[in-house]
C-alpha cells in the first residue's frame, strides 16, 4: 500500500511509464489504483514505432501489472523520505506477521494483516 | 485475425452494452457487431452470433483515440499482450520469422484492436467502464503481496548492495507524506515520532 499512497501523492505530476513491452509513455499521472493500474493524460510516446496508433492516442488507461519501470519526477520526490517509509513498511509488515494470529502467515505464504480500507478510517473519523 | 466462435448474449455483470461497433485490426475488419463489456471480460458479437472474448489480463492498455490525421475513425485503441491468453502458442518456436506473422493466422496474435462504435459518444462510456472493470481484475501476485514482497526482500538481504548500513532511520521528518493514510490508526508506537524531531 506504500508505493499506492506514493503514486497518489504524484497525481497531476509528470511521469515516465515505461512498460514491459520496452515502450516509454510520458505523461501526466491523472489516477492510480491499489493495483497500481494508472490513467495518463496528454501522453506523448518515446518511441512509436511498433505501435503507431499510440500518436493518436491523448488519454489512456493502463494495467498496472504491464509496468515495468516509473520514471519519477526528481524534484517531486524525497528519496530520503521513501526510503524511510519503505523500511518502516516492511518493519511493520514483518511486526505484523510475527505478531498475526495465524501461524501460516509466519511462513511469509498468508496474509499478513491488511492496512484498513479508506471508507474505516473515514468512519472512525466521523463518529 | 483470431477465428470468430460461437458465443452468447452475456447476461451478468454487463456494465456497458454498445450497438453497432466496428472490430478492426491493422490487417482488417471484423465487421459489426455488440459490444459488451463485462465485470468478467470483454465480448463482442456478431448478429449470427459469432465472436470473441478478450479478458482483462490480456489488455495491456486502452485509450481513447480521437485523433483522426492517424487514424481515419474516432475508437477506442487497446494494446493486447497476445501471450497472456495463448500461451502455448506463444511458446511455439516461430521458425519462419516474420513469415508467421504475414500469414495473419491463430499463431501471431494482433497486439492492437480498434473498437468504432457508430455512436461516438459512447467513446468515453467505453474507456471508464473497460477501466472500472480491469480494476477488478488484478494479477494474482499483486493481490495482498505487497506485504509479503517487503518481507522477502529484508530477509534476503537485498539491500546489502551498499543500500542498507548507510541510511539513518530517521522517522521524526514528517514522513506521513508517504504513509498510508491510516498509519496512525496502526502504528501508534510511531505516531509520537512525528514532529518530534525538532522542537
Amino acid at each position: 500500500m506504500l508505493f499506492y499512497s506514493f503514486f497518489k501523492s504524484l497525481v497531476g505530476k509528470e511521469i515516465v511509464v515505461e512498460l514491459k513491452n520496452d515502450m516509454s509513455l510520458h505523461g501526466t499521472l491523472d489516477s492510480v489504483d491499489q493495483y497500481l493500474n494508472m490513467k495518463l493524460l496528454d501522453i506523448a510516446v518515446t518511441d512509436a514505432e511498433k505501435f503507431p496508433h499510440m500518436l493518436a492516442v491523448k488519454n489512456i488507461f493502463i494495467r498496472g501489472s504491464v509496468i515495468r519501470y516509473v520514471h519519477l519526477p526528481a524534484e517531486e520526490v524525497d528519496v530520503q523520505q521513501l526510503q524511510d517509509a519503505s523500511r518502516r513498511d516492511a518493519e511493520q509488515a514483518k511486526h505484523s506477521t510475527k505478531t498475526g494470529a495465524a501461524a501460516a502467515a509466519a511462513a511469509g505464504k498468508g496474509q499478513p494483516t491488511k492496512d484498513t480500507r479508506p471508507d474505516q478510517s473515514d468512519k472512525v473519523a466521523a463518529s | 485475425m483470431r477465428d470468430l466462435i460461437p458465443l452468447n448474449v452475456p447476461t451478468d455483470g454487463v456494465v456497458l452494452a454498445v450497438e453497432d461497433v466496428v472490430v478492426k485490426n491493422r490487417e482488417g475488419s471484423y465487421g459489426t457487431g455488440r459490444l459488451f463489456i463485462t465485470e468478467e471480460n470483454v465480448r463482442w458479437i456478431t448478429s449470427e452470433l459469432r465472436g470473441f472474448v478478450l479478458s482483462y489480463f490480456e489488455i495491456s492498455l486502452h485509450a481513447v483515440s480521437k485523433d483522426v490525421t492517424n487514424f481515419p475513425e474516432e475508437c477506442i485503441y487497446l494494446m493486447l499482450d497476445a501471450g497472456k491468453e495463448e500461451s502455448e502458442e506463444d511458446s511455439e518456436p516461430e521458425e519462419n520469422g516474420l513469415d508467421a506473422e504475414m500469414n495473419g493466422g491463430t499463431h501471431a496474435p494482433e497486439k492492437e484492436l480498434y473498437f468504432i462504435p457508430n455512436d461516438k459518444s459512447m467513446l468515453d462510456s467505453i474507456f471508464t467502464a473497460m477501466a472500472h472493470c480491469q480494476s477488478l481484475h488484478p494479477d494474482p501476485e499483486d493481490v495482498g503481496s505487497d506485504d509479503d514482497a517487503m518481507h522477502d526482500e529484508e530477509e534476503s538481504g537485498m539491500g546489502e548492495g551498499g543500500g542498507g548500513g548507510d541510511l539513518t532511520y530517521d522517522y521524526g521528518r514528517g514522513d506521513e507524506r508517504y504513509g498510508s493514510d491510516n498509519d496512525e490508526d496502526h502504528l501508534p508506537d510511531n505516531a509520537h515520532h512525528f514532529g518530534s524531531g525538532d522542537h
